[in-house]
């Protein structure tokens, strides 16, 4: 039988559903609800380096087919 | 609402399992627990952290219809004594069943785990890369490991990145 | 509570639909819209558009005055959209969490499919290709 425990708070539960409805004391949310940002984080960052990179190797790829 | 993913990583027995959900970390070590100290549990040189089989968990799919697409991949330098392996692939790709995660070489992750954005999912869900999550649910196990050489320091660290798709 | 609402079939009730950052507007041949939160408060599905009668699909946002706009001049262009999310240093204080909008069609030219997805970057700026795995490291 599978062991259910929240990776957040550590409590365990005996079922998924336990699990998943629980009010969690560390994300303040029960798993059902836990909200993924909506808006983009201030600080990120738009690597262009790393594309252009990416770029390059698939254009060399192709180049040499 | 967009839809809910956690990490959700399996321990134990296969027998009688345990399923942290929603974990905290991937520190990978020689015991095999979830959310690990990893200087509580060091990898001898030489040997090889204990497996870990996790699994992406939509918990609510929301106001979208599907999840596909997975990609995982690591960041970091792991130096030239250490590598870390894996079974996800972007070809000739199949599901991996539970087993008792062990600290011998493991004969499931068996590819060397990305080191950039794979180019199409390399993780699958129902055994398939082209599966997808319309309820909630889980992907196939991730399974994961890293090997060291005699000569093995300790310093070095890894850190895991994961994408999906979400259709709304 | 967003003002929002979607009716969940399977759990059979309504559930809060919170606003995305970069919504969808569907423009129809006869001069109607179709929202992705529409003026009425209910969240509408991609799979609702009809795409035989889509004119234009337009991203726009309530945070920014751009917006974003493809033309369905072809009825053979078949409309895409999704979300990519990214977990980026999983686990560590780092840890960095990103959505891309993104949206585009593809259509078939002989026995080849042709793709073109633009992405909404979290700066807000656009990114147009044929191969969506090339945009990395946000």
């Amino acid at each position: 039988m599978l062991k259910h425990i929240c990776g957040q708070c550590n409590k365990a539960f005996s079922s998924e559903k336990a699990y998943l409805h629980h009010q969690c004391p560390t994300t303040g949310s029960t798993p059902v609800q836990s909200p993924l940002p909506q808006t983009q984080p201030k600080g990120s960052k738009l690597t262009e380096k790393n594309i252009v990179a990416a770029v390059r190797t698939l254009r060399q790829a192709k180049q040499h087919v | 609402m967009a839809a809910t993913v956690e990490i959700d990583e399996q321990n134990g027995n296969s027998g009688s399992p345990t399923l942290t959900h929603n974990i905290g970390n991937s520190n990978m070590g020689s015991t095999d627990t979830a959310n690990m100290n990893p200087t509580a549990y060091p990898i001898v040189p030489g040997g090889n952290s204990c497996e870990k089989w996790q699994r992406f968990h939509v918990t609510d799919i929301g106001t979208s219809t599907r999840i596909n697409n997975l990609k995982v991949w690591r960041s970091g330098s792991l130096g030239a004594d250490a590598i870390h392996m894996t079974n996800a692939r972007t070809s000739d790709y199949g599901g991996s069943t539970y087993a008792t995660p062990t600290a011998d070489p493991s004969t499931v992750a068996s590819q060397i785990m990305p080191t950039s954005t794979p180019g199409s999912a390399n993780l699958g869900i129902g055994g398939s890369l082209s599966g997808t999550i319309s309820s909630s649910g889980y992907s196939d196990f991730l399974v994961h490991q890293i090997q060291t050489t005699a000569t093995a320091l300790a310093g070095n660290s890894t850190t895991m990145n994961y994408q999906y798709d979400e259709t709304a | 509570m967003s003002k929002f609402k979607f009716f969940r079939k399977d759990l059979n009730q309504w559930i809060s639909a919170p606003e995305e950052m970069w919504q969808w507007e569907a423009y129809y041949e006869d001069g109607q819209i179709l929202k992705q939160f529409g003026e009425d408060g209910i969240f509408h599905q991609f799979a609702e558009i009809n795409q035989d009668q889509l004119a234009m699909f337009k991203m726009t946002s309530r945070h920014h005055p751009q917006t974003y706009s493809l033309l369905f001049s072809d009825p053979g262009m078949k409309l895409i959209h999704f979300y990519r999310n990214t977990i980026l240093n999983a686990g560590v204080e780092s840890e960095q969490r990103t959505r891309l909008y993104c949206f585009g069609y593809e259509k078939k030219i002989g026995s080849k499919t042709h793709k073109v997805i633009m992405i909404i970057t979290p700066p807000n700026g656009l990114i147009v290709t044929e191969n969506p795995a090339l945009v990395t490291g946000i």
